[in-house]
């Protein structure tokens, strides 16, 4: 009798973990992938830029623009500083608009990938 | 409480606004059940991932044919070409391929789920409120909080562990003792139990008698109330410690927070719910450093390798560079220790730098951590979390010795040239560390500039901000009438409290491990700061505990060899043998030795009952640590004629107490009596000093060894200005020698005697009146010619001790006898002493002024001598017994010829 009871219910048990867990969660997961999901990229973004525009001391070299380099305060050594800054300035802030294009290509990528699979597999077996 | 309508789950509590209980069934149906599920669940994450591994082949291979086919003679130029036509290739398994992108994007949110805590603890309220009246209100009610959601995996796996055991032993119940079983097997409370001391057989005896007695039942184990309350302690814990999850260690907490069996195995091994606590917290906290000093790591990175600012504003600083190290850089590389429980002095010296005054000067005792500020800074620095004058700069320290080493007649250019590259260079804080050493320091004599005038006239023109560092001593000796007092703003680094010390401990306990290869008990840490408290004191916290705990663990090692764990009983043993004394806690024995310390005093004294008690019970108080820390163990006036016993109860206190008689300082106050011999005592001035050191006599002697007996004979002959410097010692337990050095006397014995009324003492004794009168007559009248009643006060007795009675001389010559019977008895021979012959000597050795001090050289006199002639002219020799008769005659009885 106890034995039965607990085969049944084994089995319902089975079932609704077959149901809940696995086939719940699969419908879950587009909507978790579009909200959660989405905000949890949107601040890996933006703290991924933050860090890198840190990291090339982009600020700190805005600030000092017209600060002489090294300490030489002569004349000569103001114009060839200014002149120094501005092209470092310009190469580093190329290098953080293209590592941003790349990092808002791969948020893009996220947003799009789930249509894009949908399109591909409709392709296929059409 | 205990509730009958929350249905099966028998127990819940009340706290933060909500009813917590735990209703998840255990038994071996459910347990099955989960570990299917996790099971399957494992199985689908392991497919989905192999039928991704199958479409990125596929789907890689395609993309290897098209590039074969269109890229290969055309470059980078074909690569848009190439994605568009690998997104319009069909067949050939790109159903498969592009089905695996979107099983990999499942498995990506999968992985993410799991890492979500599922339900995380809310934050504890702030104020705990009163439990409702009245019972549990059912399972209705809106706040109820299910507490084993929000167990860790691990912790979880002790649970059902503990199941398995319990039915494993058919027991009828869960009780919290299966819980205590199985906790070790989870390596975080393992450690936690290591650091605890309550491991190995004392714990697995305890647990078989009481596992032993827990009643054996017929179905499934079913969870105790005892075992549903610390469960859900456990949560209440966790709770409190601000965690999402309840860990393992906090279960051990509930553990020993819950009345149970199992608690009072932990208070038992020692692990009380204070130690349990601390030690949990240690565990935390040892990972929460972790974290922390990871993230500045981390942080670091972005600074440059170089000396150069990110901004490339400063400039090369390549004398400065010479003298100093970069402590930044130190910092970046990770080559600082690390700092803890450093934020308020962190926060004051940043606030001064903030408010504009620029410099700070940290003022502390060496060892309270004013270098470990510096560090911190430092550390601060390199990860760029400081206020913004201090940010994207160096932190450079000016070795002082290496400054004026060598430097000849140059000392203040090179500085005025150090001086000059920091203003250059703009990205350097400079740090000086005891900075008081530049004052007065000039090439040129007669100079009225010195490094110091030099620097501060600097700082005080605010060109750079500087840190640095100084006694108090050296701050108030040589800052302050220096030109470097206006320039530097103070902070004070005050000596830490213990509990301080002992987080400080044991964050860095870790590295002293893993050099020594030992392990520490939190009893050892908490013994090494006790002691270093009690007994090490011309030094501060947290260095001076820092150096017992290296010195500790090295001990250890070398007394029990690799992996052992450090125990409160190792730290003892290291500052016994370091201090010479006895620290060790009352053991059994010494709690034997104490009760008898009359009879071990009586051994080595003859009659002086009285004044013996009083010693007794005064140490045995001090033993018990019934005394005031701040004075002298104990202080005594001994009074009495001489030959009474009085210097030799001394000798037998400091055998007793200190080990050995040898422990003594002895000082004939009658050398004291005019107060120029003050200078003796307490020695001279620096620079009055005669060559050989100005030390004096009773300053070096309590400085070098702490741990002693002070007999001062015949105070009452010493001047009165020297028994002033007494009063301080009695009253404050310390005493300030020449040199301005403090000495320690808290841990002396100091034991004055004196002759003051013996004629008062010897007359009352033959008119037969009490002991206890003639102490009072004594203080009120005689003794009042020679001290103040304020200084008589100090002492914690006054024992008079009475004239020795004849049957008392008598039993002093017998003994006296028996040490030179025992010299012979080296030599094979024997003497024996008639009763007759002992009155004899005893009645030709008491001297009414002197006591029994003649006696001894009346025994050389009649005895020694005669023996003496007897063994050179060889009328005595092996086996023969000399006896000695009434008359003075010596008798020789001839042993055995062999």
């Amino acid at each position: 009798m106890a034995a039965e009871r607990a085969q049944s219910s084994i089995v319902v048990k089975a079932t609704r973990f077959v149901l809940r867990d696995l086939l719940f969660d699969v419908a879950r997961w587009p909507l978790w992938w579009y909200s959660t999901g989405t905000v949890n990229a949107a601040r890996f973004l933006r703290q991924e830029l933050v860090a890198v525009t840190d990291r090339l001391s982009i600020p700190i070299l805005f600030r000092n623009l017209l600060k002489p380099m090294y300490g030489d305060y002569s004349r000569s050594g103001r114009i060839i500083s200014v002149i120094m800054r501005l092209i470092v300035f310009v190469f580093r802030a190329l290098g953080l608009a293209l590592w941003t294009v790349f990092l808002v290509a791969a948020f893009l990528v996220w947003l799009l990938v789930i249509p894009a699979v949908a399109y591909q597999l409709i392709l296929q077996l059409g | 409480m205990p509730c009958g309508t929350c249905r099966g789950a028998g127990v819940s509590s009340w706290f933060h606004e909500a009813w917590h209980l735990w209703r998840k069934p255990l038994d071996r149906l459910h347990l099955l059940e989960e570990r299917l599920e996790r099971t399957v669940r494992a199985t689908v994450d392991g497919l989905l991932l192999a039928f991704g591994v199958i479409g990125a082949v596929l789907g890689a291979m395609n993309a290897m044919s098209i590039f074969s086919l269109t890229g290969l003679s055309r470059g980078l130029a074909a690569v848009p070409e190439m994605l568009r036509e690998f997104w319009e290739f069909q067949g050939n398994g790109m159903l498969v391929f592009w089905l695996s992108v979107l099983t990999d994007l499942y498995v990506f949110y999968r992985f993410e789920q799991t890492r979500l805590v599922r339900a995380p603890i809310p934050a504890a309220l702030p104020t705990s409120v009163e439990t409702p009246a009245g019972s549990f209100p059912g399972l209705l009610h809106e706040r109820l909080v299910e507490v084993s959601d929000s167990y860790l995996r691990p912790t979880m796996m002790i649970v059902e562990q503990a199941f398995a055991y319990a039915s494993r032993r058919h027991h009828a119940t869960l009780e919290p003792e299966h819980l205590l079983a199985v906790i070790g097997h989870n390596p975080d409370a393992a450690l936690v139990l290591l650091r605890l001391g309550v491991t190995g057989q004392p714990v697995q005896e305890r647990l078989r008698t009481v596992l032993g007695r827990i009643a054996v039942g017929a179905g499934e184990p079913t969870l105790s109330g005892a075992t549903r309350a610390v469960l859900i302690r456990a949560y209440e814990l966790a709770q409190a410690a601000k965690l999402l999850q309840v860990t393992p260690p906090h279960l051990l907490e509930a553990l020993a927070k819950e009345p149970s069996p199992a608690q009072e195995i932990l208070f038992d091994l020692n692990a009380d719910e204070e130690r349990v606590h601390n030690v949990v917290l240690w565990a935390l906290m040892q990972r929460r450093l972790f974290h922390a000093w990871s993230k500045l790591r981390l942080r670091a990175l972005n600074k440059p390798k170089s000396g150069m600012d990110r901004a490339m504003t400063a400039q090369a600083t390549p004398v400065l560079d010479h003298f100093s190290t970069d402590l930044t850089q130190q910092a970046r590389r990770g080559h600082l220790p690390l700092v803890v429980n450093r934020e308020r002095e962190l926060d004051d010296t940043f606030r001064v730098v903030e408010s504009g005054r620029h410099n700070v000067i940290l003022v502390g005792d060496k060892g309270v951590g004013t270098t470990s500020v510096l560090q911190a800074v430092a550390e601060r620095m390199a990860a760029e979390e400081v206020p913004e004058v201090l940010k994207d700069k160096r932190l450079v320290q000016l070795s002082i010795p290496a400054l004026i080493s060598g430097a000849g007649g140059d000392l203040e250019r090179r500085l005025q040239e150090i001086i000059v590259e920091i203003v250059k260079a703009g990205n350097i804080v400079l740090a000086v560390e005891d900075i008081h050493e530049l004052v007065g320091v000039s090439s040129l004599s007669g100079q009225a500039f010195d490094l110091a005038s030099i620097l501060g006239k600097v700082l005080e023109n605010r060109a750079f901000v500087a840190f640095a560092t100084t006694t108090p001593d050296g701050y108030r000796r040589y800052v302050e009438p220096s030109a470097l007092f206006t320039a530097f703003e103070k902070v004070e680094v005050r000596e830490m409290t213990s509990a301080v010390a002992i987080h400080v401990l044991e964050s860095k306990a870790s590295p002293v491990e893993a050099r020594h290869e030992v392990f520490f008990s939190y009893g050892a840490i908490e013994q090494i700061v006790k002691l270093s408290v009690r007994y090490i004191h011309d030094r501060y916290l947290p260095e001076k505990a820092l150096t017992l705990l290296e010195e500790v663990a090295s001990f250890t090692k070398a007394a029990k060899g690799r992996r052992a764990i450090v125990t409160a009983e190792d730290a003892a043993a290291v500052v016994s043998r370091r201090m010479n004394i006895n620290v060790a806690s009352v053991t059994q024995s010494e709690a034997v030795k104490l009760l008898n310390l009359e009879d071990r005093m009586h051994e080595r004294m003859v009659g002086q009952d009285q004044a013996i008690a009083a010693v007794a019970n005064a140490l045995r108080r001090s033993r018990a640590e019934l005394r005031d820390p701040k004075r002298p163990v104990a202080i005594f006036l001994f009074l009495g004629p001489t030959g009474v016993g009085k210097t030799e109860l001394a000798k037998t206190v400091a055998e007793v107490y200190f080990g050995n008689e040898e422990n003594m300082i002895r000082l004939d106050m009658s050398e004291y009596q005019d107060p120029a011999s003050l200078s003796r005592l307490l020695g001279v001035a620096p620079g009055y000093a005669p060559a050989g050191g100005g030390g004096g006599y009773l300053t070096e002697a309590a400085r070098t060894n702490p741990f002693s007996l002070i007999l001062l004979d015949e105070l009452e002959k010493a001047h009165p200005d020297i028994l002033n410097v007494f009063l301080q010692v009695f009253d404050d337990g310390r005493l300030t020698d020449a040199a301005g050095r403090t000495i320690d006397f808290t841990n002396t014995i100091i034991i004055a005697t004196s002759n003051a009324g013996t004629d008062v003492i010897q007359q009352r004794m033959k008119e037969g009146q009490a002991i206890e009168e003639i102490r009072e007559e004594l203080m009120e009248r005689e003794l009042g010619r020679y001290f103040r009643p304020e200084f008589l006060n100090r002492f914690d007795d006054i024992i008079v001790f009475k004239p020795l009675s004849p049957e008392e001389i008598e039993s002093i010559t017998a003994r006296l006898l028996k040490k030179i019977a025992g010299q012979l008895e080296e030599r094979g021979i024997s003497l024996r002493a008639s009763p007759a012959a002992v009155k004899e000597l005893a009645a030709a050795g008491f001297d009414p002024v002197f006591g029994a001090r003649p006696l001894r050289r009346v025994l050389q006199e009649r005895v020694d001598n005669a023996l003496a002639t007897f063994l050179l002219t060889g009328k005595l020799s092996r086996r023969d017994v000399a006896v000695l008769e009434g008359g003075g005659v010596i008798r020789v009885e001839h042993g055995p010829m062999l």
